[in-house]
């Protein structure tokens, strides 16, 4: 598969650990190829900020599984959060 | 804005969870949260897209912004899947169910234009419609998404800037955001207003709507019949005709849901997209049906129906686009077997054996992309008819015997073969990376055995081919996958003479040939892969000689019919044999001088897309041949198989001696021309043949 190949090589060569690399993966086989891609996109090209797409992948991995409100809130904040500091670096 | 969003502090009032709530109140206190969870969310995407939507183009451009754009695509797409189930046959999810869901703005349509410089040939408006729909149906401007992505890819990624034909961003170009929402609440109230189909295409069809905006209407409508999908049917495998009143009903059932009603099952993809054009073409689009094969989500293969149309760009330019559920496939081009070439790159999967193209209840031709003639080739196949005319011509059934190569555009083929052993290698590179081509590199392997007699022949053979398939972002999926070939063959003759020298023969033949196609999966636990597709199609014919009493030449007359085994149609596909060709011959050789042949072969074909005329001439004398063929095809289907002149020449060269050799040169000149569009192409080859033993 293609764009698994790709998508693991990738996470491995940023430190990735291999549990997280299987959840990743897994994460994106619930879309089609094409948004597949272009998510791969996204994280291909800001790799730094993998950090916070792991844990957002996590965070509405569990969230979809159970939505609680504590898991809600914990997205909503993570979300925030990071968008107020990228929202913040294009004002500096 | 995102300063007024609670803090962990300030926690957004979502739904306390019940404790010890029966089973249905807990579940609807989950629907809450995940509505609060949604409109909340919503607020702090709107507030980053606010940003990026104030910012000039000069901004846009910078680390910092593309970052923001990254995260915030990022942040909504991951929610398309939290808030929707992946759901059709290929993976497409299916549009949000949830009711009364407001259009999130990300980005308005004033920064989308600072975006287009920026072109990705993806279709975000399917994932616009995941990120952003509901219930009103308004998946808003999906064009401002994808460029936000392509902001944020630029330069460094997967992006697609080396693949021109795939822009849908293109279509909706100049298209404001109140002609969208035109656009789909004419849908919506169309499907609200009408009792039955017949209703609502009178109610779409009297809409003022550009043909952008019609575009933008089949597309959501792809997206509402995706989400009636009956995988009972498909499971099943009842493949029958649905009527339009009850598709219509489909249709409304799920934009009309509620938590107490249920979505209708409509058909599979057949059923859905014979609708989709059916409502296209009311709305004045030439459309049509198009089978293939698909790679899904989990890499296997299956066979899928689409629409296809040709819908004008903002420049007036027309092209042929494919509507697949709620995704537009622009290709760029009226050559027809380019787009399937371009569709090809789509699914990620050569369409070998299944490339039908056809109307809603009509027939079905069989068109094939330059992919597919690449493959045909390198695994033996050239087609009953002509199998038949060789084996005649011939008077028994032969096969080339020696060590041949032949070299030709961006294809090299090997050849060597002994007795009844036949091994062939073929290698293919689309050098000039046309993104017509679906196939970037091929290299074929094929063995096959021929055994039988002069009047019976069995050619059985297999290929393992190594492909390279090219994606529509500039990569490419490796595959591998095996190819039988089973040729069978019979002719027969009777001699009668008239007169002390004249001779009459009728010669009679039949051929038959077989194909099936394995795709070897990685971690496929069959052997020899999933069976993933074939071919069956037979030819029979006759022919008549006569030789002059001087034995100065022969003159003949041959008639043949060939028919190919196929499904009967898109939605109902039962297999039936279906005739492809008729084909009459008349033909004269000559002996003009001492070892000097002339010969003469004209034939005209009544084919399953019209009629094909051809005239060859040959010439044979010590050691050379040269033989010049033209072929003409008037097509009754130029939208997708193009009426066309073919002047071919070839001059070969046997040197006396040993070992017996042959070499040639060929070349052939062809114009092709489509229902608005003519292309040229252009052949020039050497071959060569050494029998070694």
């Amino acid at each position: 598969m293609f764009m698994r190949d790709k998508l693991e090589q990738f996470l491995k060569e940023h430190n990735v650990s291999d549990e997280d690399v299987v959840f990743v993966v897994n994460f994106f086989l619930e879309f089609s190829h094409t948004v597949r891609e272009q998510m791969f996109g996204i994280i291909y090209a800001h790799p730094e900020q993998l950090p916070f797409f792991l844990e957002l992948m996590k965070k509405k991995h569990a969230f979809k599984r159970e939505p609680t409100r504590e898991r809600a809130e914990e997205i909503l904040v993570l979300e925030k959060n990071m968008l107020e500091k990228l929202v913040a670096e294009t004002k500096s | 804005m995102l300063e007024q969003y609670p803090t962990p502090e300030q926690k957004p009032q979502l739904p306390e969870e019940g404790v010890g709530l029966a089973h249905e109140e807990v579940l609807d206190n989950s629907a809450e949260v995940n509505r609060g969870f949604h409109m909340h969310e919503r607020e702090v995407l709107e507030y980053a897209g606010s940003v990026l939507d104030e910012a000039d183009a000069e901004n846009l451009k910078k680390p910092s912004f593309k970052a923001l754009a990254a995260a915030l695509v990022f942040c909504a797409a991951t929610s398309a899947s939290v808030e929707s189930s992946a759901g059709t046959e290929r993976g497409t999810l299916e549009p949000l169910q949830d009711e009364q869901q407001n259009v999130t703005q990300v980005v308005s349509n004033k920064n989308a234009q600072n975006f287009q410089g920026i072109q990705t040939p993806f279709d975000w408006s399917g994932l616009a419609l995941k990120v952003e729909g509901g219930q009103q149906g308004v998946p808003k401007n999906g064009f401002e998404v994808m460029s936000i992505l392509s902001l944020g890819v630029d330069g460094k990624t997967l992006v697609m800037d080396n693949y021109e034909p795939v822009q849908a961003a293109q279509f909706y170009e100049g298209v404001t955001k109140d002609a969208h929402r035109t656009a789909l609440r004419t849908l919506w109230k169309g499907i609200h207003s009408a009792e039955d189909y017949s209703s609502f295409k009178t109610l779409l069809e009297g809409s003022p709507l550009s043909d952008q905006q019609k575009l933008l209407a089949l597309q959501n409508l792809g997206g509402y019949l995706s989400a009636t999908y009956n995988y009972d049917m498909l499971k099943n495998e009842e493949y029958v005709v649905v009527s339009d009143d009850k598709m219509f009903e489909g249709v409304k059932s799920f934009v009309e849901k509620t938590k107490d009603t249920e979505i209708l099952r409509t058909g599979i993809c057949g059923n859905i997209h014979t609708f989709l054009v059916k409502t296209a073409t009311g709305l004045g689009f030439d459309a049509w049906l198009q089978s293939g094969s698909v790679r899904r989500s989990d890499d296997a293969v299956s066979g899928h129906v689409w629409a296809g149309l040709i819908a004008k760009d903002p420049s007036g330019k027309e092209q042929v686009v494919f509507l697949d559920y709620d995704k537009i496939i622009p290709t760029g081009t009226m050559n027809y077997q380019d787009a399937l070439g371009v569709a090809e790159r789509y699914a990620e999967q050569i369409s070998l054996f299944s490339s039908y193209v056809g109307a809603p209840g009509g027939g079905r031709a069989r068109v094939k992309s330059a992919a597919q003639k690449s493959i045909e080739t390198a695994s033996g196949f050239t087609g009953s008819e002509r199998i038949l005319e060789d084996h005649l011509q011939k008077e028994i059934i032969t096969h080339p015997e020696g060590l041949g190569l032949s070299v030709s555009d961006a294809t090299t083929e090997v050849v060597l073969s002994k007795d009844m052993l036949a091994f062939a290698f073929t290698h293919m590179n689309d050098s000039e990376n046309n993104p017509y081509q679906s196939l970037s590199n091929m290299d074929a392997l094929r063995a096959s055995l021929n055994f039988g007699g002069k009047h019976i022949g069995i050619d059985a053979g297999a290929t393992l081919l190594n492909l390279s398939i090219k994606d529509v972002g500039g990569g490419t999926i490796a595959q591998r996958e095996i190819i039988t070939h089973l040729g069978a063959d019979f002719i027969n003759s009777h001699n009668f003479t008239k007169g002390e020298y004249e001779r009459f023969v009728v010669q009679y033949g039949a051929s038959v040939e077989a194909g099936t196609r394995r795709i070897l999966g990685e971690g496929s636990r069959e052997v020899f892969g999933k069976l993933s597709g074939g071919m069956l199609e037979g030819t029979v014919g006759a022919k008549i000689l006569y030789t002059d009493p001087a034995n100065t030449g022969t003159v003949y007359l041959g008639v043949s019919d060939t028919s190919r085994v196929q499904l009967s149609g898109f939605e109902e596909q039962e297999t039936i044999l279906h005739e492809i060709s008729q084909k009459l011959s008349v033909g004269a050789s000559v002996n003009v001088h001492e070892a000097t042949v002339i010969g003469f072969d004209a034939s005209i074909a009544d084919v399953e897309y019209g009629q094909k005329q051809n005239l060859k001439t040959t010439l044979t004398t010590s050691g050379l041949g040269v033989d010049i063929e033209g072929e003409r095809v008037s097509s009754d289907m130029k939208m997708f198989i193009p009426s066309s002149e073919k002047v071919s020449v070839g001059v070969n060269y046997h040197p006396s001696g040993s070992p017996i050799a042959e070499i040639g040169v060929f070349g052939s000149v062809k114009r092709d021309h489509y229902k608005n569009t003519s292309d040229s192409d252009y052949t020039v080859g050497v071959k060569a043949r050494i029998l070694v033993w």
